[in-house]
């Protein structure tokens, strides 16, 4: 039932896609043709033809390449640099996105892993001047940094 | 106010593919912080009214580390939404915390702790498993003990006494075992063989050891 409904709507939505979108729509949907050279999701340097490399503009991601970068960072070992996460918390600004703020320091403190003591405090005395800037409270004021609601598992329904 | 891009007409094959998707044609109140976006009519039947924000093709939310930022908001928008949104793009100074709460929850089912705590699910699984036992030895007693036709034969005091005689004939674990429980010189068991015995079988040991 789930299968036909997701080809039903996967032919109507790779008909529209393929008509429809165009540069510049607000959020949401693009194929991958639409976008640029993606250095930030690639381990590997992309280096595109006649151009020389610009500096990293993650302060005028769209949401979608923002959460591109985030899942990247998510998926890639180790943990980002003060200077990425301050780009990414502003470009969060400029999309208006608080929420996204917030998952990303999440992600940020949790890839520290097993040495999350000593690399959360350095992270935050790093980038707090301009969390105070933007106006991002921390996780410890949000008290996300212990789980506040409980959620059944649903392997275990 | 219009919105930014206009969807142009569909093909006559779109539209009976579409016939069991609900009305979504009609014309709505466009509320602040939830404007149209492609996708919206072709997606509602799987997300509803839920904002697309990321990747994916068949846009569905899920909460992982691996995969922190999903496709799709987690709450559709209300008017309550709607003026937080409005709020959040001025001054984040000003939002409160209960604010940031909500639209932390708005986007997000779940923080990634809460994916990191344990379920406690072990608990569940020992309880049931005592409880089976229990059930097992319960069973096992009362259907032993009501009738002799389901007792074994191995549990008599004959066999026993037939086994024991056999065993230390054979001398057995002479080192730890029961030819170590046995004197053999004065053809008697030593008096630590009387840990096992009960009121019952301490006649038949009595009796085997005279034989002996």
């Amino acid at each position: 039932m789930i299968r036909s409904a997701c080809k039903r709507i996967g032919l109507s939505a790779l008909n529209a896609v393929s008509k429809q979108i165009k540069s510049g729509c607000p959020s949401g949907l693009r194929p991958y043709s639409e976008t640029g050279p993606r250095p930030h999701t690639s381990l590997y340097p992309v280096v595109s033809e006649g151009t020389w490399l610009e500096k990293n503009n993650y302060a005028q991601f769209d949401g979608w390449e923002l959460r591109q970068l985030i899942n990247f960072v998510a998926a890639d070992d180790g943990v980002p640099e003060p200077e990425i996460i301050i780009e990414v918390l502003k470009g969060c600004r400029n999309n208006n996105d608080y929420a996204l703020a917030t998952r990303f320091l999440e992600v940020v403190r949790l890839k520290g892993g097993n040495k999350m003591s000593e690399t959360w405090p350095y992270i935050m005395q790093e980038i707090g001047p301009t969390m105070q800037e933007l106006g991002i409270s921390t996780l410890k004021e949000m008290g996300y940094e212990e789980p506040e609601l409980w959620l059944e598992n649903v392997d275990d329904m | 106010k219009q919105p930014i891009w206009v969807a142009p007409s569909r093909n006559i094959a779109l539209t009976s593919v579409n016939r069991d998707a609900p009305a979504t044609t009609g014309s709505k109140a466009v509320l602040p912080g939830h404007e149209y976006y492609p996708g919206k009519e072709e997606y509602s039947p799987v997300i509803g009214h839920r904002e697309i924000v990321g990747h994916g093709e068949i846009p569905y939310y899920t909460d992982s580390f691996t995969v922190p930022c999903p496709a799709i908001r987690f709450r559709e928008v209300d008017e309550a939404l709607g003026k937080l949104r409005e709020k959040e793009k001025g001054d984040w100074k000003l939002l409160s915390l209960e604010d940031k709460k909500t639209l932390y929850r708005a986007s997000f089912n779940s923080t990634l702790e809460e994916v990191r705590a344990p379920s406690g699910d072990w608990k569940r699984c020992i309880g049931d498993n005592a409880i089976l036992m229990a059930l097992m030895f319960l069973g096992v007693s009362v259907i032993g003990f009501a009738d002799p036709q389901y007792e074994p034969k191995t549990v008599t005091n004959e066999w026993v006494d037939a086994q024991t005689e056999y065993l230390i004939k054979r001398r057995v674990q002479p080192v730890d075992g029961i030819a170590s429980w046995y004197d053999y010189e004065n053809n008697k068991f030593k008096p630590t063989w009387s840990i096992f015995t009960t009121k019952e079988t301490s006649k038949s040991v009595k009796t085997l050891s005279e034989k002996e």
